[in-house]
C-alpha cells in the first residue's frame, strides 16, 4: 500500500487501535481486581477482536467491492446480466439486514452446513446491497455529466472514459458510505457470533450483557468501537488507493 | 474590431478547401425542427461566433459537426469537416478526480501518439500561448481543485496542444469574469488564426463571443442568420433626467469582514470583503456599482440595507442612522429602501403564493393602509410591472425567470419606496428577458422618482443606464465618476479593462485575479496591471480627483 | 440546448405508496391475527406459524413506531437546539452527533437492556437514542441550508418580525425536510429492536416480536417458525425504507412543485398567462 495510505492509517490511531488497547487494558485490570489472570483476560479480548476483524473485514471488502461493481454495471445504459445483478441487489437491500441473514445462516448450520462460508456470506450480502445502491446513481450521473461530454468531444475512447471517469465516480460514494456499511456489518457480526456461538467480540459483549456484567461488557464495547474506527480507516485508505489506481493510474 | 462579415454563409466555389461546411443541415427532435437547413462554411484560420439563447440547438449543431451521436435527434442534409476535430463541451468539466496532467497526456497521446513527457512538453508550450504563468500551473491537482479560470485556460491549451483542423467550443469560459473570459477567448482566437485552425465559439448572445470572432452568426428560430452588427459607437447614455437633489443615503467607513478561523500562530483571522468605503446616493439618481466576482459589491449592497449590518462604519438614510436605529425606525427605513435580489426566484418563499407575500410586505411596512385595501394594491402593483393579476394566486415555483424578476420588483415597490438597492437583478435572465426587465426597472424608476443603487459586472450596460458609477476592486473603490466620464474617459486600468471586455475587445489585463485570502500588498491589481511599477507594491493607491466629480485610485493614472 | 436528453427526474411515487400500503396491510393483519388464533391467547406451541408471526408483529410494529417517532423527535429537537444556541454550542452539539453516528450504537441497545434488566421504557429510550444522532445530523444540514436561502433575507427586508419569520417562513419550509430526516428513524428503530430481540435482549417475550421469534427459531433450528417471522420482518423493513425514501424525495421536490434548494427549474407546470 502506498505511503500516504499508511500515513492516513497512522492519523486514525486514536480512533482505532487506542480504544482496542484501552479495552484490553480494562479487561486486564478487571480480571486482576477479582484475582484472575489479567494477561489471559487481555489476551482473550484481543483474540476475540482479531476473530471479529477476520470475520467482518473480508466479507465487507468483498461485498462492497462486488456490490459496487454490480451497481456501477446496473448504471450502464444497455441492460445486461451484470446490470440485473446490480438491480437485484439494490431492490433486495432493505429486505436483507445482516442479522436476518445471520439467523438464516444459523438455521442452515443447525441442519449441517459449514459455518464459515455462511457467516461470511451473511455479512457480505448486505454490504454488497449497500454498495450497489450507492454506486448505481453515481454511475448514471457520471454517464450524463458534462465531463463525459467533454471526454467524448476530446475524442477519448470508451475504455478510457469508463476507467478514468465513470468508474471512479461510481466508486466514490461507496468509499464514502463504507463507514455505515462497516457499522451494519459489526451489528450483523454480533448476531452471527451470538447465534453460531463463535468466539468473537460481539458474542463476548452479548454474553456479558446477558449476565448483566458491566465490567465484562465494557472492554468488549471499547474494542468494538475501536474496530469500527479501524474498519472505517481501512475503507478510506482503500478508497484513496482505489481512486489513485482508477483515476490517476495509467 | 473587424467589421462583421457574412463569409461564413456565402457559398464559395472552392468548397473543398473549407475545413467545415454544411449543406442544408437539418436537425429534428421528434417532429420539432431544431436547426433548419443550415449552410455553414468556415475556412482555415477563421473564427466564427455562433450565438443563440437557451434551447436553440447550439450544442446539437456542434455535436453534429464533431460527428458525435445525437440521441433522440434525426439529422438530415450534410455536415462535413476535414481533418482532426475537437469539441470542448459545455461546462468545461473534466474527470473530476484525475490530475490534469494525466488527462492532458491521455488526450494528446491519443491524438498525436506521443508519450507522456512529450505530450506534457506540448501542453506547456500551449499554456505559454494561453498566457498561464509557470507558477500557476498546478496540474498535479485534479481539475475540481483548480480555479475556474485556470481550468478553462488549461482546456483551451489542451485544444491548442492537439492542434486540430477544427476546434469547436461550446459556451467557452462561460461563468468567468468578463475581463478574464475575453482575455482567454482572444488568445484562443489569435492562436486559431495563426495556426490555420477553424474555430467555432458557440454560446449565448450575452457571453461576448462576437468580439474575438471574424464572422458572426446567430441562431434564431432554427435558422442560422448573420448576427446583426453591433451599433458602434453605442448610443449615448440616456440621461433624460438630471438629478440634482440632496443626498438621501450616505455610508461612511463601511467595512465588511468575516471570521476565518485562526491562523497558524493562533491569531484570529478575518477576511475583509469591503474596506472602509464611503458612498453617497443623491435623490433620484441611479448609482451603479461595477465590479466582478470578489469585488465586494454584493456584500456592500446588503450592508447598505443592514442585511446584515456592516462590521464597522455606518449607513444613514435621510438623517436616520441605521446603526443606532431601533426596530420601529429600521422598519421605517425599510419602507423607504427596498432590495432586489440576484436570484429573484430564490428570494420568494416557495411555501407562500405571490399574493400572500406581497400582502405580507404591506402588513408589516404599511400599517397605515387598511387591510381591505391591500388586495387592490397588490393588483395595481402587479399590473404596474407588467404581470397579469392572476399572478397573485400562483406559487413561486411556477414562475418563469422573467416573471419571478417582475414579482421581485413588485414586492420591492409594494411599500412605495424611495430607493431600491438592486444586487445584479438581471443575473438569471436571458438576453431578451434582460431587455424587458431593464424597461420595467427604468419605467418604475422614472414614474416613481426612485433612487437606484445597482450592482453589475457588465460595465457598458450598467453605465448606459446610470448617472454615476463606482468601480469596485477587491472591496475598494478604484474609480468614481459620472457615467459619461467612465464610459468615455475611464482612467483606471481596471475600469478600462472592464469596458474593453464589455465591448468584446481584449482587456489589457493579464493573469487571474488573486485569491481574496492572499491579497497582494499595495495595489491589488498590480499582478495583472500593464502599467504596474515597483511603487505599486508599496502603497495602496487612494482616490484622488482627476476632474469634477471624477476620482481615480491609481498611482499612475496619468501616465499613458 | 443540452445534446443528449437529460435524465427524466422520476417523480412517480409508486414505491413510497406501495411501502405505505404494505405497512397498513401488515398492521391490519397483525391486529386481526390474534382473533383468528382460536381465541387461545398467547399460547405458542402447535399454532399456525403464520398466525403466530402475525401476532408477534403487533409488538414489533407498534414498538418501531413508538421508538422511531421518539427518536425522530429527539433528533429534530437536537438539531433545533443546536441552531438556536448557535456558534460554539452548535458546533459542539453537532460534532457530538457526528461522533456518535460513527459508533456501533445499535449494539448499545442489547447491552443497555442486559445491564439494566430491560423493561419497555429503557428499551424505548435506548432505541430512540440510537436513531437520534443520525436524524439530528440530517435535520441540521437541512435547516442550515434553509437558513441560508435568500427568501428569509427578503422577508427581513420586508420588515417581518422574528416571530413572523419563524412561523410563516421558516416552519412551513422546514416541515418537509424535517419529516424526511425523521422518517429515517423508523426503519432504524425496527432494525435495532429486532437485532436486540434476536439476541434475546430486546422486547420482553410477553410482548412478542419478530426479532425474538427469529432468534428463538434459529437457535432451535425451527425453520417453520423462522421463515414467516423473517419474511414479515423483511417486508416491513422494506416498507419503512420505501416510505423514508419517498419522504426524502418529497423533501427534495420542495413545496408546491418548487425545488427545495431554491434553484429554478423544478417540476413546475409551465403556467403561462
Ligand atoms: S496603482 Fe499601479 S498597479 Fe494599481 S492600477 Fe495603478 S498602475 Fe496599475
Amino acid at each position: 500500500m502506498p505511503r500516504t495510505a499508511v500515513r492516513r492509517l497512522i492519523d486514525t490511531l486514536p480512533a482505532t487501535l487506542l480504544p482496542i488497547a484501552a479495552g484490553a487494558a480494562l479487561a486486564w485490570a478487571v480480571a486482576w481486581a477479582v484475582g484472575l489472570s489479567g494477561l489471559d483476560a487481555a489476551r482473550g479480548l484481543l483474540a476475540a477482536t482479531a476473530f471479529t476483524l477476520l470475520l467482518v473485514a473480508p466479507a465487507l471488502l468483498l461485498g462492497a467491492g462486488l456490490g459496487a461493481l454490480a451497481g456501477a454495471w446496473a448504471g450502464l445504459p444497455p441492460h445486461s446480466g451484470g446490470g440485473w445483478t446490480g438491480r437485484a441487489l439494490i431492490a433486495a437491500g432493505p429486505l436483507l439486514p445482516g442479522f436476518l441473514l445471520a439467523a438464516l445462516a444459523a438455521l442452515a448450520v443447525r441442519s449441517g452446513a459449514a459455518a464459515a462460508p455462511l457467516a461470511w456470506a451473511a455479512l457480505a450480502l448486505p454490504a454488497a446491497c449497500h454498495a450497489a445502491r450507492l454506486a448505481r446513481p453515481a454511475m448514471s450521473a457520471a454517464l450524463t455529466s458534462d465531463a463525459l461530454r467533454m471526454a467524448e468531444g476530446l475524442g477519448l475512447d470508451d475504455r478510457t472514459v469508463l476507467r478514468h471517469l465513470a468508474l471512479p465516480a461510481a466508486l466514490a460514494p461507496v468509499t464514502g458510505g463504507f463507514a455505515n456499511a462497516a457499522l451494519s456489518a459489526l451489528a450483523g457480526a454480533t448476531a452471527v457470533e451470538s447465534l453460531l456461538d463463535l468466539p468473537g467480540l460481539g458474542a463476548l459483549l452479548i454474553d456479558a450483557a446477558r449476565v448483566g456484567s458491566l465490567s465484562g461488557s465494557l472492554p468488549a464495547l471499547m474494542a468494538l468501537c475501536g474496530l469500527a474506527g479501524l474498519l472505517r480507516a481501512l475503507g478510506s485508505a482503500l478508497g484513496g488507493w482505489l481512486q489513485r489506481v482508477t483515476g490517476a493510474g495509467r | 474590431m473587424t467589421p462583421p462579415t457574412h463569409a461564413a454563409t456565402a457559398p464559395s466555389p472552392h468548397t473543398a478547401a473549407a475545413p467545415v461546411s454544411t449543406q442544408a443541415l437539418t436537425l429534428l427532435a421528434g417532429d420539432r425542427v431544431l436547426i433548419d437547413r443550415a449552410d455553414l462554411r468556415l475556412d482555415a484560420g477563421q473564427v466564427l461566433s455562433l450565438t443563440g439563447g437557451a434551447g436553440t440547438g447550439k450544442t446539437l449543431l456542434l455535436r453534429a459537426l464533431a460527428g458525435l451521436p445525437l440521441p433522440g435527434v434525426t439529422l438530415a442534409g450534410q455536415a462535413r469537416t476535414d481533418g482532426r476535430r475537437l469539441l470542448i463541451a459545455q461546462g468545461g468539466r473534466l474527470a473530476p478526480q484525475r490530475p490534469l496532467a494525466l488527462q492532458a497526456a491521455d488526450v494528446i497521446g491519443h491524438h498525436l501518439g506521443l508519450d507522456a513527457s512529450a505530450a506534457l512538453r506540448r501542453m506547456a508550450d500551449a499554456l505559454d500561448r494561453m498566457g498561464v504563468p509557470p507558477a500557476a500551473r498546478r496540474f498535479d491537482l485534479p481539475p475540481e481543485r483548480l480555479p475556474d479560470s485556470l481550468r478553462w485556460a488549461a482546456l483551451f491549451a489542451l485544444g491548442i496542444a492537439v492542434g486540430p483542423a477544427v476546434l469547436l467550443a461550446d459556451a467557452p469560459a462561460a461563468g468567468l469574469d468578463p475581463t478574464v473570459r475575453l482575455r482567454l477567448l482572444h488568445r484562443l482566437a489569435e492562436w486559431a488564426r495563426s495556426s490555420a485552425t477553424a474555430l467555432i465559439l458557440a454560446g449565448r448572445p450575452e457571453d461576448g463571443l462576437d468580439g474575438p470572432a471574424d464572422a458572426r452568426l446567430c441562431l434564431h428560430e432554427g435558422r442560422v442568420l448573420p448576427t446583426p452588427p453591433i451599433p458602434d459607437p453605442l448610443p449615448a447614455p440616456d440621461h433624460a433626467h438630471h438629478p440634482a437633489g440632496a443626498a438621501v443615503m450616505t455610508a461612511h467607513g463601511l467595512t465588511m469582514s468575516f471570521p476565518m478561523g485562526t491562523g497558524p500562530t493562533g491569531e484570529a483571522r478575518r477576511l475583509t470583503a469591503v474596506h472602509s468605503l464611503d458612498l453617497e446616493l443623491v435623490d433620484g439618481e441611479t448609482l451603479v456599482l461595477l465590479g466582478e466576482s470578489g469585488s465586494g459589491k454584493a456584500m456592500l449592497a446588503r450592508a447598505l440595507l443592514h442585511l446584515p449590518a456592516p462590521s464597522t462604519g455606518r449607513v444613514v438614510w435621510m438623517g436616520r442612522d441605521l446603526t443606532k436605529a431601533d426596530d420601529a425606525t429600521l422598519r421605517r427605513v425599510r419602507r423607504d429602501v427596498q432590495p432586489l435580489f440576484p436570484d429573484p426566484a430564490g428570494s420568494l418563499d416557495p411555501a407562500m403564493t405571490v399574493g400572500a407575500q406581497l400582502t405580507a410586505v404591506l402588513e408589516s411596512l404599511r400599517p397605515d393602509i387598511p387591510a381591505d385595501r391591500r388586495p387592490q394594491r397588490v393588483v395595481e402593483t402587479l399590473r404596474a410591472v407588467g404581470l397579469p393579476t392572476d399572478t397573485a394566486t400562483r406559487w413561486p415555483a411556477s414562475l418563469r425567470p422573467l416573471e419571478a424578476a417582475r414579482v421581485g420588483l413588485a414586492r420591492a415597490l409594494m411599500p412605495d419606496p424611495r430607493a431600491l438597492v438592486c444586487d445584479e437583478p438581471l443575473a438569471t435572465l436571458s438576453a431578451e428577458d434582460r431587455a424587458e426587465f431593464w424597461d420595467d426597472l427604468l419605467t418604475a424608476r422614472d414614474r416613481r422618482h426612485l433612487s437606484l443603487i445597482l450592482t453589475t459586472e457588465r460595465a457598458e450596460e450598467g453605465l448606459r443606464h446610470a448617472d454615476r458609477a463606482l468601480v469596485l476592486l477587491m472591496g475598494r473603490v478604484v474609480e468614481r465618476g459620472s457615467a459619461d466620464d467612465l464610459l468615455h474617459h475611464a482612467r483606471h486600468p481596471y475600469t478600462q479593462a472592464m469596458l474593453s471586455a464589455a465591448r468584446g475587445d481584449r482587456p489589457a489585463l493579464e493573469g487571474d485575479p488573486p485569491s481574496a485570502l492572499r491579497q497582494p500588498d499595495g495595489c491589488t491589481l498590480r499582478q495583472r496591471c500593464p502599467k504596474a511599477r515597483s511603487f505599486c507594491a508599496q502603497a495602496v493607491p487612494t482616490l484622488e480627483p482627476v476632474g469634477p466629480g471624477h476620482a481615480v485610485a491609481c498611482h499612475y493614472w496619468d501616465t499613458p | 440546448m443540452s445534446a443528449p436528453p437529460p435524465l427524466p427526474t422520476t417523480t412517480h411515487h409508486g414505491k413510497g405508496a406501495a411501502g405505505l400500503a404494505l405497512l397498513v396491510a401488515l398492521a391490519l393483519a397483525c391486529t386481526v391475527a390474534p382473533l383468528l388464533n382460536d381465541g387461545a391467547g398467547p399460547l405458542r406451541a402447535d399454532r399456525d406459524p403464520v398466525l403466530t408471526a402475525l401476532t408477534d408483529g403487533r409488538g414489533s410494529l407498534s414498538f418501531a413506531l413508538l421508538s422511531g417517532l421518539l427518536g425522530a423527535g429527539l433528533g429534530v429537537a437536537w438539531s433545533g437546539l443546536a441552531i438556536a444556541l448557535g456558534d460554539r454550542a452548535e458546533r459542539r452539539l453537532m460534532g457530538a452527533a457526528a461522533r456518535l453516528v460513527a459508533l456501533p450504537l445499535a449494539l448499545l441497545v442489547p447491552l443497555g437492556v442486559g445491564l439494566t434488566g430491560g423493561g419497555l421504557p429503557v428499551l424505548t429510550a435506548l432505541v430512540a437514542l440510537s436513531a437520534a444522532p443520525l436524524v439530528a445530523g440530517l435535520a441540521h444540514q437541512d435547516l442550515r441550508a434553509l437558513l441560508r436561502r435568500d427568501f428569509l433575507t427578503a422577508a427581513r427586508a420586508a420588515g417581518r418580525s422574528k416571530g413572523a419569520l419563524l412561523l410563516h417562513h421558516l416552519l412551513p419550509n422546514a416541515v418537509r425536510p424535517l419529516l424526511a430526516a425523521g422518517a429515517i428513524a423508523l426503519p432504524r428503530a425496527l432494525a435495532v429492536e429486532s437485532l436486540a430481540s434476536l439476541l434475546g435482549l430486546g422486547l420482553p417475550s410477553s410482548v412478542g416480536s419478530w426479532g425474538g421469534a427469529v432468534g428463538v427459531a434459529a437457535r432451535l433450528g425451527d425453520g417453520l417458525a423462522l421463515v414467516p417471522a423473517a419474511l414479515l420482518l423483511a417486508l416491513s423493513l422494506w416498507a419503512f425504507h420505501a416510505v423514508a425514501d419517498e419522504a426524502l424525495r418529497l423533501a427534495a421536490e420542495g413545496p408546491h412543485g418548487g425545488p427545495s434548494n431554491g434553484l429554478p427549474g423544478g417540476s413546475a407546470p409551465d403556467a403561462r398567462p
